[in-house]
């Protein structure tokens, strides 16, 4: 296309492969997928990033849950929204709470969250499992065998994080431990 | 009342048990019980002794028994502050998260007006009649509709079934591979000596339709539905899964 002509062709077949994909790609896989060395793929992508920018390009490249993937620009939100884009509930402030609280305390029981909140969380705790947010990353080795939460790649996602501690550095470092690596890579 | 060196009504004693002029474990309840007994006259007198009574042996029973652990007077008065600063800690503890909360707000709102390609999960939620493309499964099912009011219903005998789902499919694709291109959905039905043998060469239809080995075609709105006949497959193709 002529828009890219001056996109070299490792960067022109990322983009080819972005734009293909529904998901954020890792730098590994764009690598194997893209038969090139990860280094010369991270500066493609960083060429292919400022040509969408300098160009005025409705989709910018955005690192993501460790990964990457091409976005529509925010200002054009409304447009695509009229073509019946789907449309998710924001989440309530109470499950706001209980997800900041489980992306820093992973893995965290139900009773911990509960308690630092002091009420229940079960309602809100289960929108998230079903958003696939959070989920079960294990048991406590405590009576009952408590089920331990954590936040999903998913996650990472759906707020535009390029990982955990991405969060915790914005978030503000006077919440309690640092998070801890993901327990699975996978959601 | 006389017990001992003390002497006074039941009021007075209790009085002294409380104020602590009397040790409470020196008194013999029996004696006091004994003499209460005795001093009341009617039934009134006797309740109210009872009561009296029942108070002095509860203040024995408290000089008695080990008295709670001194620890609650001073934590008590330690208690305030500690407790005021765990809730001051707990507080902080939950003001962070509530304003990590706040910033996650902020992440999501951001996000959500940048759209990426939606996952094939999300638009595979919309079916494609890709099998049926130019009759929708409503006027297929119209169809047979028609077919169905046609054939009375049996009643009265109850048969072994004569005719089998694969021998359903068998003979509807005799009959269409013997047709040559098209055949008319209604001719199809036309031998069906009853709804049984329709039923099945309905779903024997469906199944052809799945295989692609025939598509089901209307040219025209409330035109007839027609069947195209495009060969079984090859072998070695998906068996049926039909059930019988």
């Amino acid at each position: 296309m002529s828009e890219a002509e001056g996109l070299g062709p490792l960067a022109a077949r990322l983009e080819a492969m972005l734009f293909a994909a529904s998901e954020p790609l890792g730098l590994s896989r764009l690598a194997l997928a893209a038969s090139a060395e990860p280094a010369s793929v991270r500066r493609a992508l960083a060429e292919l990033a400022a040509h969408l920018a300098a160009d005025g390009h409705g989709v910018e490249l955005t690192e993501l849950a460790g990964g990457f993937q091409l976005l529509t620009r925010a200002e054009h939100a409304a447009a695509v929204e009229a073509l019946a884009a789907p449309r998710v509930t924001p989440l309530s402030r109470a499950a706001l709470e209980v997800l900041a609280i489980v992306a820093f305390q992973q893995p965290v029981t139900r009773a911990a969250i509960d308690e630092i909140r002091g009420v229940h969380s079960e309602g809100a705790l289960g929108t998230l499992v079903e958003r696939g947010l959070i989920g079960e990353v294990g048991r406590a080795e405590a009576p009952g065998r408590p089920i331990l939460f954590g936040t999903t790649r998913r996650f990472l996602e759906q707020f535009g994080l390029r990982s955990l501690e991405d969060f915790s550095r914005v978030a503000g470092p006077d919440i309690g431990p640092r998070p801890q690596q993901l327990p699975h890579s996978e959601r | 009342m006389r017990l001992g060196t003390w002497e006074g009504s039941l009021t007075e004693l209790i009085t002294a048990l409380e104020g602590g002029g009397l040790d409470a474990r020196e008194v013999p309840l029996a004696a006091v019980v004994a003499q209460a007994k005795e001093q009341a006259q009617d039934l009134e007198g006797r309740a109210v002794a009872f009561a009296l009574a029942c108070r002095v042996v509860e203040l024995k029973a408290r000089a008695l028994l080990p008295s709670p652990p001194p620890e609650p007077e001073p934590t008590s008065e330690e208690d305030p502050e500690a407790e005021a600063a765990e809730l001051a800690a707990r507080v902080a503890a939950y003001q962070a998260f509530a304003e990590a909360a706040e910033v996650l707000r902020e992440f999501e709102m951001q996000r959500r007006v940048r759209f990426g390609r939606p996952s094939a999960s999300t638009r595979a939620s919309k079916p494609r009649a890709a099998e049926l493309p130019e009759a929708s499964l409503e006027q297929l099912l119209g169809a047979l509709r028609e077919v169905w009011q046609r054939a009375a219903p049996r009643t009265g005998e109850v048969e072994r079934p004569r005719f089998t789902m694969d021998q359903a499919l068998s003979a509807l694709r005799a009959r269409l591979a013997a047709a040559g291109t098209q055949v008319e959905f209604s001719e199809l039905f036309a031998s069906a000596a009853d709804r049984l043998e329709i039923v099945l060469t309905f779903l024997a239809l469906l199944e052809v339709v799945r295989l692609r080995e025939a598509q089901v075609v209307q040219d025209a709105p409330f035109g007839p539905v027609r069947i195209r006949w495009s060969g079984a497959r090859a072998e070695g193709a998906p068996r049926t899964g039909m059930p019988r």
